[in-house]
């Protein structure tokens, strides 16, 4: 299925999401035409709304008032942690892994 | 309503009423907005089934599935199980050791026991219920045995579905009612050693991201 990679961190939806809403609040259309343009991966809107339902059930995305047919999501202070968190582990497991390819 | 409405309102119905409530408008909006591919299409429909598979607990999912799984083995041929079905769902000493309803005796059902704890466990971690969830989906799943033996006891269906249910053997109605019973105690094991199961792969998982760090 087209709506995500098979690796890296762009085959996780929520990591993305969460990437996108740490800039500001967006509603799903916007957060799917953000990672679009600028991670590069594409989300279809079942696999978006999945990983939404999931963040809000977490408490790591809140949504804000209804504008018209959209909600606004925003990224909770414990989203933005937990996202610092995963972030900083990935670029240590990258840096390991680029250092030990160095050497080879 | 045009068809590209219709098919995001079909396509919306693969999630739960609750869901709908909550996020439909949203969902619906952006169907009617984007161009509505059959990969995106896929995609809203996993999603639905996801959704729907999340409302309920996983001794539902797996007990329902093996109550479909032990009504089937009522409805294939009554003596050609033996030959026709895979080892899978031929009988085994794991399974129900004080009452042999083979039926139900099969190894299978000891890996959807420990799947339902392994499952329960991933769910609410530290909850301690996968060993009581592999209980509850062992008694949905031998459900059909439970009614059969009910049925033939107040004399409503031929006895002769117990021949079916013991094969090489008529287990009495009275069995075959305790059996699913007697089974939730080696389902409580199985349900416990999943959730002992998921938490060694968590371990497993921790250990190698600490040494790769």
């Amino acid at each position: 299925m087209a709506r995500k990679p098979s690796s890296g961190p762009a085959s996780d939806p929520e990591l993305l999401i969460l990437a996108s809403l740490a800039d500001g609040p967006k509603h799903g259309y916007a957060i799917m035409a953000d990672v679009e343009q600028s991670i590069g991966a594409t989300l279809g809107p079942g696999t978006l709304y999945t990983a939404i339902t999931r963040l809000v059930d977490q408490k790591l995305v809140a949504p804000e008032p209804v504008t018209g047919r959209q909600r606004p999501y925003r990224i909770t202070p414990k989203g933005a942690e937990v996202l610092e968190d995963r972030l900083t582990a990935m670029r240590r497991v990258a840096a390991v892994g680029l250092r030990r390819l160095r050497t080879v | 309503m045009s068809a590209r409405h219709l098919l995001a309102a079909l396509l919306l119905r693969c999630y739960p009423a609750a869901w709908r409530r909550e996020y439909g408008e949203e969902l619906g909006h952006i169907l009617e907005s984007r161009p509505l591919t059959v990969a995106i299409a896929a995609d809203v429909m996993v999603g639905g089934l996801r959704q729907r598979a999340r409302t309920l607990s996983p001794s539902t999912i797996l007990g329902v599935s093996s109550m479909l799984l032990v009504l089937s083995q009522f409805l294939v041929a009554p003596d050609g199980l033996g030959r026709y079905w895979p080892a899978a769902v031929r009988p085994s000493g794991m399974t129900f050791p004080t009452l042999k309803i083979t039926l139900l005796a099969s190894e299978l059902y000891v890996y959807i026991g420990i799947a339902c704890g392994y499952w329960t466990e991933s769910r609410s971690p530290g909850s301690r219920a996968a060993g009581h969830a592999a209980m509850r989906m062992a008694l949905i799943g031998g459900s059909p045995v439970l009614l059969a033996g009910l049925l033939i006891a107040a004399g409503l269906i031929d006895p002769g579905v117990a021949r079916v249910a013991g094969r090489g053997f008529e287990p009495s109605p009275v069995a075959m009612m305790l059996a699913p019973l007697a089974a939730t105690l080696p389902f409580w094991i199985w349900g416990t050693g999943g959730a002992y199961l998921r938490h060694w792969v968590n371990r497993r998982r921790e250990a190698r991201l600490q040494k790769l760090t």
